[in-house]
């Protein structure tokens, strides 16, 4: 079963996504990364495994968007299936960072209810198996 | 101003709601009533720049932040411990998110900077700021209480600053001259 990696500098907030993911039946394990640098390690010795990327925009040391950018141009990992989920809504924002990632896979702007979150994530998981 | 002040205090109320449906199921409910306590409690407050400037802060003591937070996280929290600071930052991020996403209704745009939380007893939002507007609501419901303050002012650049003061002196001006010719 495909690894969940959760993105976000604030721990309440990844506590919250993954409530949700659980609630919602997905068994799969679970890993943090509190900002872009621990997510790239963190992808880069479980690459094989992770099966989808939630990501937040603002975070310190590196962004969700260059973090996005980053996997982008490597091919190992570029084709993870990664979802923003982020206050940063606008279109102006989403064109941005489909910009910088042109695989992205889903945006979900908060605040976010727990079906918006399922609603996107599920396919995406059952996909990756 | 005043229409703008109407639109952004809807878009306020509207965010507020979003907000804390989203997290904690519930929609809040407003009260005309002071809700200044004497218990110790906190203020998250995050800025803005761009067509307008300033900063939206979320108040409440430290019981109803918990409050709040147990429920975000469905568990019990008996402490002002770290869980609680992060979440009502959160909280205020995702309202001050809302609104930046609802002012497509109006022709104004913002960037959005990093909540900063304080702790402190008694505490009130105040601003006395010239040129300053300041949008408070106060909520009060299943026993939580707080208020969310939007503060904020129509942005200037230097060049328009320097435009309008020109403008303004070029006025004064012809009223002087006026008053010296009818003499």
């Amino acid at each position: 079963m495909k690894k969940i990696l959760v993105v976000d500098d604030s721990g309440v907030q990844r506590k919250m996504i993954i409530q949700i993911i659980k609630k919602a039946g997905f068994d799969n394990e679970i890993l943090e990364a509190a900002d872009g640098n621990q997510a790239i390690e963190t992808l880069a010795a479980n690459f094989q495994d992770v099966g989808i990327v939630l990501c937040d925009w603002n975070m310190p040391n590196m962004s969700g968007l260059e973090f996005i950018e980053a996997v982008a141009k490597v091919p190992a990992v570029a084709s993870i299936p990664i979802v923003m989920v982020t206050t940063e809504g606008t279109d102006e924002k989403i064109a941005e960072a489909k910009a910088a990632n042109p695989n992205l896979a889903g945006y979900i702007p908060k605040p976010f209810t727990p079906d918006q979150l399922k609603e996107t994530v599920a396919p995406i998981l059952s996909a990756a198996g | 101003m005043d229409d703008l002040n109407q639109q952004l205090t809807e878009i306020l109320k509207a965010s507020v709601v979003d907000a804390f449906q989203a997290t904690i199921g519930l929609k809040p409910e407003i009260t005309e009533d002071s809700i200044l306590s004497d218990d110790a409690c906190i203020i998250s407050s995050i800025g803005f720049t761009g067509t307008l400037d300033g900063s939206c802060s979320i108040c409440l003591s430290y019981a109803s932040a918990q409050k709040i937070v147990s429920r975000m996280l469905q568990i019990d929290i008996e402490d002002m411990n770290e869980d609680v600071i992060d979440g009502i930052s959160e909280q205020i991020n995702m309202i001050i998110g809302g609104m930046k996403m609802k002012l497509v209704e109006t022709d104004h745009t913002f960037e959005i900077s990093i909540p900063t939380t304080i702790k402190g007893n008694r505490m009130v939002i105040l601003s006395d700021f010239s040129h300053t507007t300041m949008i408070t609501i106060n909520y009060s419901f299943d026993d939580i209480q707080f208020s969310v303050s939007f503060l904020y002012k129509i942005h200037k650049d230097k060049e328009q600053e320097a435009l309008e003061k020109q403008k303004a002196r070029a006025e004064a001006m012809a009223k002087l001259s006026q008053l010296v010719d009818g003499d």
